[in-house]
């Protein structure tokens, strides 16, 4: 999935890991620049090539000067379309 | 299907080429593979992250035997070590092979099918 599959907002973000908790931080470095990484995570609608609307749990990488990168699912809740 | 190949590079999470376990499937998941990516270990990542089947090809049971040149490197305490030899004497194995023997023995690998 990208953010741009993400519909409206994502709701109850929270930080789930930071600094040495981000164990992936060197290739995050690597990949897209330094910065002070934080994992989050929150509950969006998404849509997928398919078409179908899911509520899901996703989690992120995101960090200053840089934004968000690398979104996942990690549970799709309940198909909304 | 225990172990697929990431075919390409996905963000941080996946590496192409890589081997990653397969996990059980959740409600929901649909077609999707649940995998134990390149971040499992950090808060958040346990059960995995679900990923698209198209980004996988599947591990199978003939590559294990393939010639090994792969090797893992493993630092043992000295007596850890010897107790590991010990038991290589007893199975009257070299220690490689004895590792082998356990690897086999513990991880769920791709067998060939039946016809």
């Amino acid at each position: 999935m990208t953010f741009d599959d993400i519909l409206g907002d994502i709701e109850e973000v929270e930080i789930i890991a930071k600094g040495r908790g981000v164990d992936v931080r060197r290739r995050l470095n690597h990949r897209y620049g330094r910065g002070q990484w934080r994992k989050l995570k929150g509950f969006a609608t998404v849509q997928f090539a398919d078409g179908s609307v899911w509520y899901t749990e996703v989690h992120w990488y995101e960090a200053h000067g840089i934004g968000r990168v690398d979104p996942k699912e990690k549970h799709r809740i309940r198909r909304i379309a | 299907m225990n172990y697929v190949r990431s075919i390409a590079d996905h963000g941080v999470s996946l590496r192409a080429g890589a081997i990653y376990r397969v996990l059980p499937p959740e409600a929901n998941d649909g077609n999707l593979l649940r995998i134990a990516d390149e971040t499992s270990g950090e808060a958040g990542s346990e059960g995995g992250y679900l990923f698209p089947a198209d980004y996988f090809e599947v591990v199978h049971a003939d590559e294990l035997d393939m010639h090994a040149t792969s090797a893992a490197t493993v630092h043992l305490s000295p007596t850890l070590y010897g107790i590991l030899r010990a038991e290589a004497l007893v199975a009257n194995q070299s220690i490689s092979t004895l590792l082998r023997t356990w690897i086999d023995e513990r991880l769920d690998l791709p067998v060939e099918a039946t016809s």
